[in-house]
């Protein structure tokens, strides 16, 4: 690393260091406002109850003054080898990623960024995906026009280097354009899946947390219009109250859900160039990740009980480099839609097979577990249900009993069905597909290439059942998909056949 | 990208079996394991202690809270440590670390030596008054990584620098 932190501004300046755009300095004053809103607001309460106004404007006087400081302090270079970013006001952070590492340049715009025609580009190695937001290299403020240019530039410096055999028989960067596919563009229609997830409802409860952490629920629920409702509720009676609240719940969630549906992913396309795939998407924040072929390493389908019982799923790309947890930049396709799903699923892996293939069953053993493990918590919560209100002296009905073991055991029995027949394996075109879950079943076909260990992992439980978990540890994603409660005798075919020679001078065949 | 081999099998490969890892960790290991344990314990014999001197009138809670801990840090310290010996065995060849480690659950981890990206040597104060070691292995993947867990000091130097040679020769880049 280059890095001499006595030199001056202005000398650092002529070995190429940049400062981001001068925008910038409106940008990050309302962020820094923004991101501390709540201090603002808490100083303005302070400062209207002990008399002195000026409380708030100093607080945002000073975040503005952080805000613009933080433009002054930031400056970047394009090196021949590294890529180099130093920033912050009191803790200094010099990161430096060396340009052949640079695994994927995302495009994100927020809302004031595209009002003064910004960008910010995130380069992902990779390495940072284990530490924390700190570590994160991006170039937060830079000039539309000047995006394309540098994406392709600093994605050039990893093109450079030798890859991956696989990228031999695509074609060079110098050669002419290659051919542009769109594999996927937004329809209004799929907005209809959108209430079928809990985004909805967790946005609910995330605005009703905001109102009672800021006191505004309690002057609502103190309100005349709230008490004349409680009058009419308890007029109205308790069942009448409760379908009412559920109905209309539902519905705010259902709006909720499909608003953000539209502008998370309104104008969302798909694009393969044979090398790339660019996923854009947004109507107020527009974001483009590209997501490197060289570096895929498979897809996961997703397809939550709600989205599957309307025929519809999810997919995202396992990248080597984009970690699974932080989500979003290896999203392909939102709900959309399962036979669309499909066919952009086997446009991305570049062939149906491990989409098409018969997923093997674990048989009697994982089915066994997966009746036991949902109907005996069902079990116990029933028997909770019914003995505690007989211990405390007011024991229900014995139709209310029998009522409630039956939707328990009935909604057990009906969960546990579903995950078993959910539950499988296969090994396809140099895929390892496995299947697993109910109410978020998914389903990952890893390329075996992107294998770089096993483990198999036997609880006391499932040693007496026969069973086994197994557990491929790749860079990519995640960094583990599991196949669940599979025959133990088999485990070890498995591992052989998806990677052959895993077991090494262990394996007996 | 397609593999020739698992493409042509199918996963019908239905005969593999694995043999077990070959060797053990050190004989001291259950001692460690046992030391680790009692220290563990300690914090919650001393607020048993506390809650008693503090409140000395509920002489069946105290007791019964006392025989659980007893029987509880009994069998954590004086079966699980030579549960865990039983199970605990690991091998290295010219191209893979294989491990056998847990007790309730148990894991067998194989991880191929051209994937691994740092040895690492973990020595604690006990570890270092028992004169053991253990050797991670870590590879790309989160997941990956391998851990060989109390082995003789002169063992564990051994094995780090084997795997060090090994993976060295290679050179390749490990993602």
């Amino acid at each position: 690393m280059n890095t001499d932190v006595s030199r001056t501004d202005a000398a650092v300046e002529d070995d190429g260091w940049q400062r981001l755009d001068a925008k910038m300095l409106l940008i990050h004053p309302v962020e820094e406002i923004l991101k501390l809103f709540p201090v603002l607001l808490g100083s303005i309460v302070l400062g209207s109850s002990s008399g002195n106004p000026y409380w708030g404007l100093g607080v945002a006087g000073i975040l503005v003054v952080v805000g613009m400081l933080r433009w002054f302090t930031t400056t970047f270079r394009v090196g021949p080898v590294h890529v180099e970013l130093r920033r912050g006001l009191l803790q200094r952070r010099e990161l430096s990623v060396p340009r052949a590492r640079i695994r994927s340049v995302d495009v994100d715009r927020r809302v004031l960024h595209r009002l003064l025609g910004l960008a910010v580009l995130k380069i992902g190695t990779g390495q940072s995906t284990s530490r924390g937001d700190n570590n994160r290299f991006e170039l937060n403020g830079i000039a539309n026009t000047d995006v394309d240019a540098l994406r392709a530039e600093l994605l050039a410096g990893g093109a450079a280097t030798p890859t991956s055999p696989d990228t031999a028989s695509h074609p060079e960067p110098g050669a002419p354009p290659v051919v542009e596919t769109e594999l996927a563009r937004f329809r209004p229609a799929w907005v209809r899946y959108a209430p079928l997830s809990a985004t909805g409802l967790i946005g609910i409860a995330a605005l009703v947390g905001l109102a009672f952490q800021y006191g505004i629920g309690e002057r609502l629920s103190d309100s005349p219009t709230v008490a004349r409702g409680v009058e009419a509720a308890e007029a109205a009676g308790l069942f009448v109250v409760a379908v009412v609240a559920v109905v209309v719940l539902l519905a705010a969630a259902s709006v909720i859900a499909c608003v953000r549906y539209i502008v998370l992913y309104g104008n969302l396309r798909v694009t393969d160039d044979g090398r790339m795939l660019r996923v854009g998407y947004g109507l107020l924040r527009v974001r483009h990740s590209t997501l490197d072929r060289a570096r895929l390493r498979g897809v996961v389908l997703k397809e939550p009980l709600a989205l599957r019982l309307a025929g519809a799923a999810r997919l995202d790309a396992i990248m080597t480099g984009v970690a699974a947890e932080h989500g979003g930049s290896s999203l392909v396709l939102p709900s959309a839609p399962a036979d669309e799903v499909d066919s952009v699923a086997a446009a991305v892996l570049t062939r149906n097979g491990p989409l098409r293939s018969a997923l093997v069953a674990h048989g009697p053993g994982a089915r066994r577990r997966r009746f036991t493990r949902a109907l005996v918590p069902a079990a116990v919560v029933a028997a909770a249900l019914i003995t505690v209100p007989a211990v405390l002296g007011r024991p229900l009905p014995v139709a209310g009993a029998v009522v409630t073991a039956a939707v328990l055991v009935g909604a057990a029995t009906a969960l546990a069905r579903d995950r078993y027949r959910g539950l499988g394996h296969a090994v396809a075109d140099g895929c390892l597909v496995s299947r697993q879950g109910s109410l978020d079943r998914s389903r990952v076909c890893l390329d075996s290439d992107g294998i770089i260990g096993w483990t198999v992992r036997q609880s006391f439980f499932q040693r007496r059942a026969g069973v086994a978990t197994v557990i491929a540890a790749t860079p990519a994603g995640s960094g583990h998909y599991e196949v669940v409660d599979m025959p133990v005798a088999e485990v070890w075919s498995l591992v052989e056949s998806v990677t052959p020679g895993a077991g090494d001078i262990w394996a007996r065949r | 990208m397609v593999n020739e081999d698992a493409a042509a099998t199918g996963g019908a490969t239905r005969d593999v079996t694995m043999a077990e890892p070959a060797w053990r960790p050190s004989a001291r290991a259950p001692a460690l394991w046992a030391i680790n344990a009692a220290l563990m314990w300690i914090p919650v014999v001393i607020a048993q202690v506390v809650w008693a001197v503090l409140d000395g009138d509920r002489t069946e809670a105290h007791l019964a809270a006392a025989a659980a801990t007893v029987v509880l840090a009994g069998l954590h310290i004086g079966v699980v440590p030579l549960w865990r010996y039983r199970v605990h065995r690991w091998e290295i060849s010219d191209t893979a670390v294989y491990t056998r480690s847990g007790w309730f659950t148990q894991e067998r981890r194989i991880a191929p030596i051209s994937r691994i990206q740092t040895v690492d040597t973990e020595r604690g104060p006990i570890d270092r008054w028992l004169g053991l070691a253990t050797v991670t292995v870590t590879t790309a993947s989160s997941a990956g990584a391998v851990e060989i867990s109390a082995l003789d000091a002169e063992v564990a130097d051994h094995t780090v620098g084997r795997l060090t040679a090994i993976a060295g020769r290679d050179g390749a880049d490990a993602t």
